[in-house]
């Protein structure tokens, strides 16, 4: 299933304007609006719900491993710039490990969540580039992890 | 769609430039950034930006956790800018009045050249020009009197407000990402339509600076095209006297 950060790049950007920030606060955010009206209601926590709802199977290590990685996927679009998000699918394999993964023109990006203690994050590359792989832990850095997803 | 025409009354009512950039700059280099004289003396209140986010793990009380987003650097209101300085982007906001696109990018580089001096190099991946225009709309004139983005809709002319977003490759120059939206409603107790301009044009392996500002201008004429493709003739001759 493919996820996209478009809707939320764009509604990020729309709100920063000094002008007219405020008036696109008001139409995005109308109550009075129902969600199918509305294309740019969705946000980080929104995608996380998605998936914590597509794969009912997940084990309690990979919700709070995904909890950890979707908060630092939120304070790249806050804080850092949400243009470095990017749309990504997600897949639960047949050894029940999370697959979140991009493929970008300089190759395939993926983050493998294993059920019981492991996460991997590899990059394999189409062209010359350095072929990257390594394991963290629950506490590990997921802050290089979300770094490391966006950028290729 | 109308001809191209330097508008004696632009409906422009925001322009924003920005560049992102590969890396995550430390906030100290911000901070050095922010009371640089120059930028201390032209933009003297300075906010900053906080986010703040309830995270809850697990069964434990849920705690707030806050982040220092950059900084939003606001010169005196008569000169009507603002520099948004955050860890991965920069840009220059001028709002409250129109100023030409050839002095406004001089000034956005005078800055830029500014916070690389305080950052270092940095890698520019993309750059963005947006212009916000508002095209004030009385109780005679119907929306596609004045803008010729239109779509059809059967519940008649009394809407609270409309939003519709267009994204595409501009044709003439297919490395620009043009993203258009138009939204009626009321902005300051007046009624009209907000068409908004955004543009984008991701940077690959070049980064000289003629190269980066010569896609910052083909920029500037895609939204001249794409600004006068949207409106009228009649929006025309009412920004034009």
């Amino acid at each position: 299933m493919n996820t996209t950060f478009d809707h939320i790049i764009l509604r990020t950007e729309l709100v920063q304007s000094e002008t007219f920030g405020d008036f696109y606060e008001e139409i995005l955010d109308s109550n009075e609006g129902s969600s199918f009206c509305n294309p740019l209601i969705e946000d980080v926590s929104e995608l996380l719900e998605n998936i914590l709802l597509k794969y009912e199977s997940l084990t309690a290590f990979q919700k709070d491993v995904l909890y950890k990685i979707f908060s630092e996927f939120n304070h790249i679009r806050t804080t850092i710039d949400p243009k470095r998000l990017k749309s990504f699918t997600h897949d639960l394999n047949e050894d029940e490990e999370l697959l979140l993964f991009r493929e970008s023109e300089n190759g395939l990006i993926n983050i493998i969540i294993n059920p019981e203690d492991c996460i991997a994050f590899s990059f394999i590359p189409n062209n010359e580039q350095k072929r990257t792989f390594y394991f963290i832990d629950q506490n590990g850095d997921f802050e290089t992890l979300a770094y490391n997803f966006f950028s290729n | 769609m109308a001809t191209f025409i330097k508008l004696k009354n632009p409906p422009i009512r925001e322009i924003i430039f920005t560049i992102s950039f590969n890396e995550n700059v430390p906030l100290e280099k911000l901070d050095a950034f922010k009371i640089l004289p120059i930028i201390a003396e032209e933009f003297p209140a300075v906010d900053k930006g906080f986010n703040t986010q309830v995270v809850a793990n697990n069964n434990e009380t849920p705690v707030s956790k806050t982040n220092l987003d950059g900084y939003l650097l606001r010169s005196p209101i008569s000169v009507a800018r603002i520099i948004q300085a955050r860890r991965g982007s920069f840009a220059l906001h001028k709002y409250n009045g129109y100023v030409e696109f050839e002095t406004l990018i001089d000034e956005f580089f005078k800055y830029w050249d500014l916070l690389i001096q305080c950052t270092g190099n940095l890698t520019i991946n993309n750059i963005s020009v947006r212009y916000l225009n508002f095209i004030e709309k009385n109780n005679q004139e119907k929306v596609e009197d004045l803008i010729t983005v239109v779509t059809n809709q059967p519940y008649g002319e009394k809407l609270d407000n409309t939003f519709t977003q267009f994204k595409f490759q501009y044709h003439k120059k297919p490395e620009i990402a043009a993203t258009i939206i138009t939204a009626k409603g009321r902005v300051q107790n007046i009624d009209g339509i907000v068409l908004d301009i955004i543009l984008n044009t991701q940077i690959g392996g070049r980064q000289e600076r003629e190269f980066i500002w010569n896609s910052f201008f083909d920029m500037k004429s895609a939204k001249n095209d794409l600004f006068f493709r949207s409106i009228t003739e009649k929006a025309i001759k009412k920004y034009n006297i």
